[in-house]
């Protein structure tokens, strides 16, 4: 049986489906949801990679694009979850006293305590 | 000719999952609601989509079209294991954002004069508003 047909039909049906996809990136209401939607669209490029290759009939060429594509999505995505995630929060984080060894305690407080004092100038202020 | 129908198969599921992904992407009116359908089904239609390409691979079997299936098997590991990932990376953005979810007012917010769910009505509710 030639499969190719059938390939080309799904490959068509995965382009038409991004193209779908992109709606939701050019009209999310925030960026979150513009992130969403290319991380779908980038898995389905990887894809979409693999099927022109085994159209192409060269897929062990196609298939260190494929993983290198991959790789690159998930860093990608990864890199902006993190920028968006530290830029919600103005305010670096405070370690919690719950979480801090009880061996330290006397020193840290020691040398803290000039710190301590201006963090909470800085909590007044506003 | 059974590996053919069984690539046909594995494509046509993947390619149902990820009408289900796009619909649910492009139709849910939350973003918590959407990443929800995305996660999913992104990760199960590409790993069909995939393992019908190995499946199509071992059709005529050789050492070169084993090594390329190995790689392909590779790469679906990978996704497995990446896309969740990212997914909850990106939700875990999204709620310390803030972003604003789906509640029953929400629907409302086009009527005006509704004065008595007007509170409720700006942002959804978190758990860090009962810490007071």
């Amino acid at each position: 049986m030639n499969l190719e047909p059938f390939f080309i039909a799904m490959a068509v049906a995965i382009l038409f489906l991004m193209l779908c996809n992109l709606y939701r990136v050019v009209a999310g209401p925030t960026v979150i949801d513009r992130m969403l939607g290319m991380n779908v669209i980038g898995t389905k490029t990887t894809v979409l990679i693999v099927l022109i290759g085994v159209i192409d009939g060269r897929v062990d060429l196609f298939i260190d694009i494929t993983l290198a594509y991959a790789l690159l999505n998930f860093i990608t995505t990864l890199a902006a979850a993190r920028f968006y995630q530290r830029l919600a929060q103005p305010v670096p984080h405070e370690p919690r006293e719950s979480l801090m060894a009880p061996s330290a305690g006397p020193e840290v407080e020691d040398a803290d305590a000039p710190e301590a004092a201006a963090d909470q100038d800085r909590k007044e202020t506003p | 000719m059974i590996l053919d129908i069984l690539v046909i198969i594995a494509m046509l599921s993947g390619l149902l999952f990820f009408v289900a992904t796009t619909v649910g992407i492009i139709r849910f009116p939350d973003f918590y609601s959407r990443v929800h359908a995305a996660g999913k089904g992104d990760t199960l239609s590409t790993t069909f989509f995939l393992g019908g390409t190995i499946l199509y691979l071992l059709r005529d079997f050789s050492g070169d079209s084993l090594l390329t299936a190995g790689k392909l098997l590779l790469i679906v590991f990978y996704i497995f294991i990446a896309s969740p990932t990212a997914t909850h990376a990106i939700i875990d953005a999204g709620y310390e954002f803030r972003v604003p979810y789906w509640t029953r007012s929400s629907t409302y917010k086009g009527t005006e004069g509704d004065e008595e769910n007007e509170e409720n009505m700006d942002d959804g509710f978190y758990p860090e508003d009962l810490k007071g």
